[in-house]
């Protein structure tokens, strides 16, 4: 046990600060639209030929081929220099790139990889449906083979950016027949160049347009398009999991405490609401705010014996859908408190992605994105726990 | 950077465990009769002999110079038998002999040939070891020669022969509970904190007590929930239950995560340790009592007899959590040290 970093890890550290210092731009980033996928892209593509994009991924797919220890550095020298949030290279960067490097073929692989890196393609998902939620393998969006094509029709929904993407990482039924888990097949679909999709945004409580419904009406496929083989999607799913419910969020969950200590600074400039003295002089909210300052805390650490673990074992544990639960829960309690500290101020919204009460709107949805609350602790429960199949 | 125990540290605790398994267990109490109390009889010596009181003592002070963090791991396994307090009474009284310069004391305590229990500032007039009175509360003082009282300016061991004590219940019963006034001829060694932290390292093995607690009761309530029937299936196939028990699992992720992180950050004298050792204080003690709750609930009515071990570690969650100083005392500290976190920014690991 250690907290000690290597010489070479400390010069790492210093290479990564000063190019951030120098590299990072002075401009926000725009909240939302094509100008969001704009500034998003072009901040990717800068990193690449800087030479950090992927400093965990292999050097062939245009990666470092670095340990995920640097990557944490990486993160946490992100966090410190203010980068920009990484937005919709989101899902491309931290989930698609570990998916397709364990479970597509060589062409795929080549295809995709060193594109993703350098900020040239936005992938979006398409897994939930209007009647398959939780119960995702539930899913009814069908496709049938024909010649060798693939004929998709029917329905995705809570697709995130699907307006700017340009390709999409599909699960349809392809065996009505067989048992639900067996049936689903996971296939790449080229939204930008493919006829008979639908994309329909839909506002948010908070406003903007995050996610979409698409509807998809005979769209043709290319077989070749298909990762893993027919009808075997949901291991193709379930394989990576590990990657969306681990170490995805680290970057977050180091900026949570820049978000804490913004609330602690709120407290001790402005009165309690309904009080004379400053909250942070309250006692309620002096011990809130510390409670909040613990949980980042052990947020962190969990983050770290992730990657001790990774690091040892070569991949993440089972704790990774702890560390999901717990990231949703701490958002969560972090913009209520933050709503409770406001007084009548909480009534006007504020600004996209700034100040309290837009980000209080969007954390509903950390716990029900990606697998809900109920469904992280399901999986925990059985797979971990040994728990008996429950329903 | 490794949070995790080395290979020779998972050895140890696996040495440790199997000891606290076969002698120390926590079934030891049902044997107990109603008002028998969980004095040490041969065990001190055994333990005194594995060398548990100095592990983390310098060799030149006739310890064996391990890392806070063995004596860290130790602590876990015995907070998950529910095992005697006059173990981290032993290596807390044997550091301050050490420590004050009282050589023989020392290797008194260190070869178990007397017993530390542990006090507790308390009442309205609380004691300090800086002023040397005030009330105090004893723990596990029955057949005990000395007790150790440790708070933030530094700690003592005193003299109980010394100390007029009267006996009190405790809430678990087979703990001796024993009020008393400090004496200033009571204290036998002294050390001021700008000579060692006792208090922090006390708080340090009171939190690795409570996440070894917490590890146990949600490996109780897990087992029970699998074997346990209800209306014709087990009871962890209901999601009321299951659910709480994958909630148990994130307080021990919780807890044990950040006491490894703090007390690493304590060791190498990184500018946020004190924040991070209130940290891990408060989320080990809130991880103890709410998992040992929350076992209690699953296991229904038989968890509130005395006939069941879930009512002990409910019991030694709260005794514990009163060893480490109590969670406001920390709350108000995580609040009072964060300047460090902020100049040394949000991360500060090996900075």
């Amino acid at each position: 046990m250690d907290l000690t970093f290597t010489t070479e890890e400390k010069n790492f550290r210093d290479q990564v600060a000063t190019w951030l210092r120098e590299n990072v731009t002075k401009e926000e980033r725009p909240p939302e639209g094509i100008e969001a996928a704009d500034f998003d892209r072009a901040w990717q593509k800068k990193q690449f030929d800087g030479g950090w994009a992927g400093i965990a991924w292999p050097k062939e797919y245009g990666g470092r081929g670095l340990s995920p220890l640097q990557q944490l550095i990486w993160h946490e020298e992100y966090v410190k220099a203010r980068a920009p949030y990484i937005g919709m290279c989101f899902l491309a960067v931290n989930q698609v790139g570990p998916k397709l490097m364990l479970e597509a073929n060589a062409e795929q692989r080549a295809f995709h990889l060193p594109s993703i890196l350098r900020g040239e393609s936005l992938w979006c998902q398409g897994y939930s449906e209007p009647g398959a939620g939780s119960d995702l393998a539930g899913l009814r969006t069908k496709a049938v083979v024909e010649g060798d094509e693939l004929v998709i029709n029917g329905q995705k929904v809570w697709t995130s950016y699907a307006q700017y993407c340009d390709y999409q990482e599909m699960l349809v039924r392809t065996d009505p027949s067989a048992p639900k888990h067996k049936g689903i097949t996971f296939v790449i679909v080229d939204l930008k160049n493919t006829k008979g999709i639908d994309i329909r945004p839909l506002e948010l409580m908070s406003g903007g347009k995050h996610f979409s419904e698409v509807f998809y009406d005979d769209v043709r496929v290319p077989l070749a398009n298909v990762v893993g083989s027919l009808n075997d999607g949901w291991k193709v799913t379930v394989a990576s999991l590990a990657f969306e419910r681990g170490t995805a969020f680290m970057a977050e969950q180091i900026d949570m405490a820049n978000k804490v200590e913004g609330l602690i600074q709120y407290a001790k400039e402005h009165p309690a609401p309904g009080g004379r003295k400053n909250a942070i002089e309250d006692d309620e909210f002096r011990r809130r705010l510390a409670i909040l300052r613990a949980e980042v805390a052990a947020m962190r650490a969990m983050s770290l014996a992730s990657v001790s673990r990774i690091q040892r074992e070569g991949k993440p544990g089972p704790e990774g859908s702890l560390t999901r639960l717990f990231f949703g829960q701490l958002t969560q309690s972090i913009w209520r408190t933050g709503m409770d500290l406001l007084g009548p101020e909480r009534l006007e919204l504020s600004p996209m992605a700034q100040g309290i009460t837009h980000p209080y709107l969007r954390t509903f949805c950390n716990t029900i994105s990606g697998g809900s609350a109920q469904i992280q602790r399901e999986v925990y429960a059985t797979r971990v726990l040994g728990m008996p199949k429950t329903r | 950077m490794d949070l995790l125990p080395s290979p020779t540290q998972i050895d140890t605790i696996d040495a440790i465990a199997s000891y606290l398994r076969e002698k120390l267990p926590v079934a030891r109490y049902q044997a107990f009769s109603y008002d028998t109390l969980d004095t040490p009889g041969g065990a001190l010596k055994e333990v005194a002999a594995l060398g548990w009181f100095g592990f983390a003592l310098d060799e030149a002070l006739g310890g064996s110079g391990g890392a806070l963090t063995d004596e860290m791991l130790m602590m876990r396994e015995v907070g998950r038998h529910v095992a005697p307090l006059w173990i981290p009474g032993g290596v807390l009284g044997a550091r301050i002999a050490a420590l004050a310069g009282k050589q023989e004391l020392a290797a008194a305590l260190l070869e178990g040939r007397a017993s530390v229990a542990i006090a507790t500032a308390s009442g309205e007039r609380p004691a300090s070891t800086t002023t040397r009175s005030g009330r105090i509360h004893v723990i596990g003082a029955e057949r005990a020669q000395y007790a150790v009282l440790v708070d933030v300016e530094g700690a003592l061991l005193l003299d109980l022969s010394r100390l007029r004590l009267q006996p009190a219940p405790c809430i678990e019963r087979q703990l001796s509970l024993h009020h008393a006034e400090l004496a200033d001829g009571s204290v036998v060694a002294a050390v001021p904190v700008a000579k060692d932290n006792l208090f922090v390292r006390q708080t340090i093995l009171m939190a690795a007590m409570q996440a070894g607690n917490c590890e146990a009761t949600r490996d109780m309530a897990v087992e029970y929930a699998k074997v346990r029937e209800q209306f014709g299936r087990p009871i962890g196939s209901f999601q009321a239950i299951s659910h709480m028990c994958v909630d148990m699992a994130l307080r021990c992720e919780q807890a044990w995560t950040q006491l490894s992180y703090a007390c690493l950050a304590f060791e190498e004298g990184a500018p946020d340790a004190a924040f991070q050792v209130a940290a891990a204080a408060v989320l080990a003690n809130r991880s103890a009592i709410d998992n040992a709750r929350a076992n209690l609930q699953v296991h229904g009515g038989i968890g509130m007899t005395q006939a069941h071990d879930v009512n002990y570690f409910l019991k030694r969650s709260h005794v514990v959590e009163t060893l480490t100083g109590g969670s406001f005392m920390h709350l108000d500290a995580i609040m009072e040290t964060a300047g460090a976190t902020q100049n040394a920014g949000p991360m500060v690991v090996g900075a």
